[in-house]
């Protein structure tokens, strides 16, 4: 579902080639690659206002800069969920132990530097190990076994005092620096937490699209099959779950260079809740849905809730909505619109309007395509979003038990 | 020895409500394929009504509990009704919308009983401690009051699903949902039952759970933890593995928390990790076809 905008495209062309040659419509073509670079185009832009938001030194950096943090360990989730087909509710649980782990080392005499490598290890290693258990159920049952396995890192950022300090947490004692860069201001938090934004949502990007990306996909589609050709579907799994783990766990890092304070409250259900909420809301099987999956639960967390007392009932009831209505979540309405948009265009590049029509009457066109699109995406939406997030209608039959 | 013997007398305690919890999750799993994750947070609000039913007067106790579970059954039969039609049985979407429900549930719960720790005592003679006659061991008589409910729930339960029609219905809807429709039974009714009596059972558990675990913001996630802990265990779906799983889990968290206070949580996860290393689909679960 990653090709946008390619779907309506083939039709006017072999129109166009098969037309007497006059260069009629010659002004829709930068329209419709307009139209097929739509997303890419509305992403970079996205990604310079939140780098001007980011660099602003505004009380919105913080609030950016949360909402980059768990992008990363939702883009992780979505990157297991989306194409893996396995959905994690115990996310927050690496985010917990990143964090953890760079404050316990540095609580026991290790430089910040080395605290970094101490805590993303202790992520990985601990990836690897609990990634053994997870993997050998799916579907429904890894949802609950992944659920328990996040309560119980938090259980132990809770009752292990001796290492965690309980209930109160641990404060960060220093950051980590190079010459001029050092994590103690908090400018640099927020470009370093942009850059490995960036990082982390360009290698994900392209690992979707690498062939172990397809091969995750095809695990999603039907295992049996992909089995059936070969291939190990297990260590598959294996592999993007520890993928996912380690992302959460580089959040986490940047979790606590940012907050400068880890306890168990960052660990809790809610929060394991949250990130899956952040990737449904956003679009599950996008990596970059889900990015905006955090914008709307960290502005609910964040600012709705100084205005409302009971966001979180307002915040589940959207969600619920959303897995009802839009299975394809903010990405799949985004693609309905843009697919209808593009529907548009070639309807225009298609007609056989007399005279020389003019640019301006195609950008007149181009600005209505919105009001018309609205059907379309309606019509289109359990049909292929649905379909792409398997949460759809009858798009996950069973046998993922 | 007598620490022991008080540990898995309190293990036995926690398996009882335990079993309650997790047979309803269990049950409701088994024959409409729904994962209630909400189902955590239905038990703590039938502790929390039932709080407003006693109030300080303990002697009302079986009023509060009468009314925990009768409010719990209807807020299950409102999500059956309202909710559940809307996500036509796709299993990954009932999950996620019952998860977004534990937030409006518990958000709810926040602003009617504020966030305070509460808690329900028992009334009379089940407020008080017996001495047992050996090891002079002195132990809460509300607590085998408890475990003896649970275990009078869990005989009635399995009587019902074994020897009655509407057992033997919700049995046969376990293993083949479309053949039970297909032999004329309005398996809609049935479903609306099962989730109804579910959620009945986790409000039931809610109350009676108080006087052992407390009633504060938070405890639905450990509850909802102990459930998918013996569901894990003993099987999804597999009402006998919740009796087996309940006595696992309950036994386990309670020598682990009176041993291993500090990593109590890794200890409960002991049993997990076994269960899914030798037998994934769980102790008395049955393997589903790929």
């Amino acid at each position: 579902m990653d090709d946008l905008g390619t779907t309506t495209t083939t039709p006017a062309t072999i129109d166009d080639v098969s037309g007497d040659g006059t260069p009629s419509r010659w002004w829709a073509t930068p329209l419709l690659l307009g139209g097929r670079m739509a997303g890419p185009i509305l992403g970079a832009a996205c990604l310079v206002v939140v780098g001007i938001i980011l660099t602003s030194g505004s009380y919105l950096s913080t609030v950016f800069e949360d909402i980059l943090i768990f992008a990363i360990a939702a883009m992780g989730v979505d990157f297991l969920g989306g194409f893996g087909g396995l959905i994690t509710l115990g996310q927050a649980g690496f985010v917990g132990i990143g964090a953890y782990g760079v404050a316990v080392a540095e609580v026991h005499g290790y430089g910040p530097w080395a605290a970094v490598g101490i805590s993303l290890a202790t992520v990985l290693g601990l990836a690897l190990v609990t990634g053994v258990v997870a993997v050998r159920v799916s579907g429904i049952t890894f949802v609950i076994v992944t659920l328990a396995l996040g309560e119980i890192f938090w259980g132990l950022g809770y009752q292990w005092t001796s290492l965690t300090s309980g209930d109160n947490g641990i404060t960060l004692l220093s950051t980590p620096s190079i010459g001029p860069w050092n994590l103690s201001s908090t400018m640099t938090v927020w470009v370093t937490t942009f850059v490995v934004f960036l990082v982390i949502l360009a290698v994900l990007l392209l690992m979707v699209r690498s062939p172990f990306g397809l091969s995750l996909r095809g695990l999603k589609s039907n295992e049996r099959r992909l089995r059936a050709l070969g291939y190990r579907t297990g260590v598959q799994r294996y592999v993007g779950y520890v993928i996912a783990s380690f992302v959460a766990g580089v959040a986490g890092v940047l979790y606590i260079f940012s907050n400068h304070l880890i306890s168990p409250a960052t660990l809790t259900f809610s929060q394991d809740g949250f990130l899956v909420v952040m990737v449904i809301l956003g679009g599950l099987g996008t990596i970059w849905g889900p990015c905006l999956g955090a914008l709307v639960v960290v502005m609910f967390e964040q600012e709705i809730s100084t205005y409302l007392a009971r966001w979180e009932t307002l915040m589940g009831v959207v969600f619920i909505a959303a897995v009802i209505f839009t299975p394809g979540g903010i990405a799949g309405l985004l693609r309905n619109g843009q697919r209808a948009i593009s529907r548009l265009i070639s309807a225009i590049r298609r007609a056989r309007l007399p005279g020389a029509p003019t640019p301006a009457v195609a950008s007149a066109a181009a600005s209505t395509a919105s009001g018309d699109g609205a059907p379309d995406a309606a019509r289109d939406r359990s049909a292929g979003d649905g379909a792409a997030a398997g949460i759809a209608p009858r798009a996950s039959s069973g046998g993922d038990r | 020895m007598t620490e022991f013997i008080v540990q898995t007398f309190n293990g036995l305690t926690l398996a009882g409500i335990i079993f309650l919890v997790s047979s309803g999750f269990t049950l409701i799993f088994g024959v409409m394929r729904v994962t209630n994750l909400a189902h955590g947070a239905v038990y703590l609000m039938g502790g929390y009504v039932a709080y407003s039913v006693i109030g300080d007067h303990t002697g009302y106790f079986f009023y509060g509990l009468a009314a925990g579970t009768a409010a719990m059954a209807g807020l299950g039969l409102l999500m059956e009704r309202l909710l559940l039609p809307w996500l036509h049985h796709v299993e990954m979407a009932e999950l996620l919308a019952t998860l977004g429900l534990i937030y409006v549930i518990d958000d709810v719960s926040l602003a009617i009983w504020g966030g305070n720790p509460l808690n329900i005592n028992l009334p009379g003679v089940l407020g008080d401690s017996s001495v047992l006659p050996f090891r002079r061991i002195v132990y809460p008589n509300g607590r085998f009051f408890i475990l003896g409910v649970a275990v009078l729930v869990g005989v009635l339960l399995f009587a019902m699903l074994r020897l009655t029609r509407v057992g033997a219905i919700i049995r046969a809807g376990v293993d083949d949902r479309d053949m039970v429709n297909a032999l004329g039974i309005n398996v809609r009714r049935v479903f609306t039952g099962v989730f109804v009596l579910g959620s009945a059972l986790a409000g039931f558990a809610g109350v009676l759970g108080v006087p052992v675990l407390g009633l504060y913001t938070g405890g639905d996630t450990t509850i909802l933890l102990f459930a998918l802990a013996v569901v894990v265990v003993g099987g999804l779906g597999s009402y006998e593995g919740a009796i087996v799983g309940s006595l696992v889990i309950g036994l386990v968290d309670t020598y682990g928390t009176a041993y291993f206070p500090a990593i109590s949580y890794v200890v409960l996860f002991i049993p997990l990790v076994v269960i899914l290393l030798v037998r994934p689909q769980g102790i008395l679960g049955r393997r589903v076809m790929a």
